[in-house]
């Protein structure tokens, strides 16, 4: 009676003891339990008589729960289960099977499966066969919570999480039973709980995050059950240890992630803690799944560094000169109350690749090709005007081209230095010129002035944000004062 | 019946039978009354699944409460023992072995005590603490969430001190 009143937090030794003296009852005449026991095999056998009315039992019941005008659905199902009770206890699994993994938690046939359970604990005697059958419908709890998050039927979760953990509960203690009379197969018994109920964990771990808030702590809770069962494989007294947020305290009892542990004078806490915190609990595995508290802790470290939230906050702005800013927060916050080994590696890279390095590299394409060509283009025969500068033999000076006379040149009008002549000449190899006719011209001026103004200005197309609009202004004035054609080659105006 | 539903309803017998002994003699006090509840239980049980009103799921859970109804049903034809103070309460009958009489007077005192709580309170009562069931299925078995179990339990104690103690302290 101490444990219960222990693990109830309303110890009261005084009234403890006097209440003991209740706990103690004499045993049994024998005689008196064998006369009970022949007279309810007596009447078991008058009744086995009737049996049809003993079938309808579970069927029964399950009718009084529910509507008085049963739907045609529900008739089936009622139906159903009267063939299910049949196939169960004779044997037909093929029925069996369809009630047994058919219904959830809220349908009209669960109660049927639910007592189609008991029914199978009852058949067992042996605490070994019970361990395996409340952890096999641990995991029908399991599947159960799966399919009413998969369905959203949230509302029936918290009554099937809170049995999944009484089931495993359960499990456990029936393996504690076990232990009493053959540790040997306990040990076996245990392995298969311990790794059966941490893939459970497992499971449930999963589910939680879909589940709104108002569900999460039952889930929660079965969670941390079944991880706490799932790390009896590590003890060998019965001792588990598990990590969750404190959540109530009072005088005899600390809730912890949904579980209630109590606090006994033996308990040793370490340091402050606080709702809210994040604690690590070693606890006494009690045989009716109840926890007592050898030792509490903060889950993030040492008592001494609780408190020191570490923050560092690592704010780096590179700034380009090319005008696109480059943010780079680096906020980490360190609130483990250890060692704050925040190694920030702040390597920015720009993405932005510049290359507008306002060098004017104008790739606009409009190019400014200015050609200017002044063609004089001489094709063997050159004709040109000119005034004879010299007379030297064969050798005259017309403007500033010395021209070779032949004997076959042809004079037309007499000619002497000082006049203006158009001369026609044969292009020699070697560049100079033979004149086969020269002919006395006018003086005054031939009225072919060619006069070329190029004017090119460049805008920058480029379409570049930047500041490179180049202007290139190309003045190009030709003044050609020959008789040539020029020609403006140049793409632009 | 057949040979395996058969087997089922005597291992519930087999089961419950001692620990439905012991809940009534806790409230009786003697031995022949509580073996005709357990008797009385089982046989209304059995009637119970005969007609189709037995238990849907916790067969346990059920058979207690119609053992705590039956033993009611007694106390309603005879008045309930008496509340009295006794001289040797506090004195520990570990401490005074030859007096057989004053453990007697010590188990009357607590047992008029547990029989003048609510019903609620003294089945929390019987079943956490003289039973060692868990809060779960002390739940299941009256029918109340587990807070509402833990509660009455408080409320219990309570009640008991202040019956067994307290006025005797005034």
């Amino acid at each position: 009676m101490k444990d219960q009143l222990s693990n109830d937090n309303q110890s009261d030794p005084q009234l403890e003891r006097i209440l003991d003296m209740l706990r103690s009852v004499p045993p049994r005449k024998p005689e008196a339990v064998e006369q009970g026991r022949e007279k309810y095999l007596a009447q078991l056998n008058s009744l086995a008589a009737d049996r049809p009315k003993f079938l309808s039992l579970l069927v029964r019941r399950n009718e009084a729960m529910q509507s008085k005008n049963p739907t045609p659905r529900f008739v089936l199902k009622a139906f159903l289960a009267v063939i299910l009770i049949f196939a169960f206890l004779f044997g037909s699994t093929g029925l069996t099977v369809y009630a047994a993994e058919a219904s959830l938690p809220g349908d009209a046939l669960y109660s049927v499966k639910s007592a189609v359970e008991q029914t199978r604990l009852n058949l067992t005697s042996s605490a070994y066969a019970h361990a395996q059958l409340h952890l096999g419908f641990a995991q029908k709890r399991l599947d159960e919570i799966s399919a009413l998050i998969a369905e959203k039927r949230f509302a029936n979760i918290s009554q099937t999480a809170a049995q999944f953990e009484y089931e495993i509960n359960q499990a456990v203690a029936a393996m504690q039973k076990v232990a009493l009379e053959d540790p040997a197969k306990a040990g076996e018994l245990a392995a298969q709980i311990t790794q059966k109920v941490s893939a459970y964990a497992q499971a449930l771990s999963g589910m939680i995050a879909g589940l709104p808030e108002d569900i999460k702590g039952e889930v929660e809770r079965a969670h941390t059950a079944s991880q706490i069962v799932g790390s009896l494989g590590e003890s060998s007294d019965n001792q588990v240890e598990f990590s969750g947020a404190l959540q109530a305290k009072s005088a005899g009892a600390w809730t912890i992630a949904g579980k209630v542990v109590a606090i006994t004078a033996q308990t040793e806490i370490k340091g402050t803690l606080n709702i809210g915190d994040m604690v690590k609990v070693h606890a006494l595995f009690g045989t009716d799944g109840s926890l007592t508290a050898i030792e509490i802790e903060s889950a993030l470290g040492k008592v001494d560094d609780i408190g020191n939230a570490n923050s560092n906050d690592n704010g780096n702005t590179n700034d380009n000169a090319n005008g696109n800013d480059n943010v780079n927060v680096n906020d980490n916050a360190n609130h483990n109350g250890d060692d704050n080994g925040n190694d920030n590696a702040n390597e920015n890279e720009n993405a932005n690749e510049n290359e507008n390095g306002n060098d004017n590299a104008n790739h606009n394409g409009d190019d400014n090709e200015n050609e200017n060509e002044n063609s004089n283009e001489q094709t063997g025969n050159v004709t040109f005007v000119g005034t004879v500068k010299a007379i030297s033999g064969q050798s005259w000076m017309i403007n500033d081209t010395p021209v070779m006379v032949a004997t076959d040149t042809v004079f037309e009008g007499a000619v002497k230095v000082g006049d203006l002549v158009e001369v026609k000449a044969h292009l020699q190899a070697d560049g100079s010129l033979v004149a086969y006719k020269i002919e006395r011209v006018s003086s005054d001026s031939s009225g072919k002035d060619n006069q070329n103004d190029n004017q090119n200005e460049n805008d920058d197309h480029s379409g570049s944000s930047t500041d490179d609009h180049n202007t290139n202004s190309n003045d190009n004035s030709n003044s050609n004062d020959n008789n040539n054609e020029n020609e403006n080659h140049s793409g632009d105006d | 019946m057949q040979k395996l539903d058969r087997q089922a309803l005597v291992n519930v017998y087999e089961e419950n039978s001692p620990g439905l002994y012991r809940y009534a003699f806790r409230l009786l006090g003697n031995q022949d009354t509580a073996e005709e509840c357990v008797s009385e239980t089982f046989s209304r049980f059995l009637q119970a699944v005969h007609q189709g009103k037995g238990p849907s799921d916790n067969v346990r859970a059920y058979l207690y409460r119609m053992a705590h109804n039956w033993v009611m049903d007694q106390y309603r034809q005879q008045p309930l023992p008496p509340l009295e103070l006794d001289e040797n309460l506090h004195a520990d009958p570990a401490d005074n072995p030859s007096s057989a009489v004053a453990r007697d007077q010590v188990r009357n005192h607590v047992r008029a005590a547990l029989l003048r709580l609510p019903a609620d309170q003294r089945q929390v009562m019987q079943l956490r603490f003289f039973e060692n069931w868990s809060h779960d299925e002390v739940a299941a078995a009256i029918g109340k969430s587990i807070e509402a179990t833990r509660a009455l339990q408080h409320r219990a104690m309570q009640t008991m001190r202040r019956m067994l103690l307290e006025k005797e302290e005034a």
